[in-house]
């Protein structure tokens, strides 16, 4: 049988959050006046955290 | 009534330039299934059962962390919407991120199909041309260096998409010529 081709996946740095990674796009977007369109929910809009499912 | 992630991924892909989707349909790159599994699991199972071999434990533990997968054996993307990356977010947050994460992936379809192995070959350089934050990302997130122009891409074709639904559709003025190069030739 062929070997399998790999799967390519997104993952963060040990450590790193989705969080870390808006940031880093905010630095990069603030410098063409553009922004991390986020952030903006009301709290009646929040996830239930995974662990309260 | 919350926000389905499904809705949004196919929100995230009736906003990519028609021309891409016309692109990733014509390599079998317009699936995608959310799902709250494990991925590196997850897809050992499907591998099995469509009986298109099995993956190492070693690369079952390394997909396990994952918050998306392009699977090219099976042309599907998985999005584990389940990940604890992905609690507690706010409606905007998680369109956001989960947006983020499945044009991701499609730029991993588009590079998988189509970078050449010169490219393949130069992803240190690649990764040294992009802004410091990036880079950081890339090489601290446990990639392959063979993998490097792929998350490259990935990185960058998401980035690029976030600006377009600003209306921005030229070069950002942050990423180096070589780089938006490499992004258009491989992924548009």
């Amino acid at each position: 049988m062929k070997p399998v081709k790999l799967p390519a996946g997104y993952r963060l740095p040990k450590g790193a959050t989705m969080a870390d990674v808006r940031r880093l796009d905010q630095e990069l977007l603030a410098s063409e006046g553009l922004e991390v369109q986020a952030h903006k929910a009301k709290e009646s809009q929040r996830r239930t955290p995974r662990e309260e499912k | 009534m919350g926000i389905e992630a499904n809705d949004i991924v196919r929100r995230a892909w009736r906003d990519l330039p028609p021309r891409d989707r016309v692109l990733l349909e014509a390599i079998c790159a317009d699936q995608w299934k959310v799902c709250k599994r494990e991925l590196g699991t997850y897809t050992d199972e499907l591998l099995r059962s469509a009986d298109r071999g099995s993956l190492s434990a070693e690369e079952i533990a390394r997909a396990n962390d994952a918050l998306a997968l392009w699977v090219p054996e099976l042309r599907v993307m998985l999005i584990n919407d389940g990940h604890p990356a992905f609690d507690g977010l706010d409606g905007p947050t998680l369109t956001y991120d989960l947006s983020r994460v499945a044009w991701h992936e499609w730029g991993h379809a588009l590079s998988l199909d189509r970078a050449g192995e010169e490219d393949i070959a130069a992803g240190e350089r690649y990764v040294e041309l992009l802004p410091e934050g990036l880079a950081k990302l890339v090489r601290q997130a446990g990639y392959r260096r063979r993998e490097y122009t792929h998350e490259v891409v990935a990185e960058i074709y998401a980035i690029l998409m976030i600006r377009r639904r600003q209306g921005k559709t030229e070069r950002p003025p942050w990423l180096h010529p070589e780089v938006y190069e490499l992004v258009r030739r491989v992924a548009g």
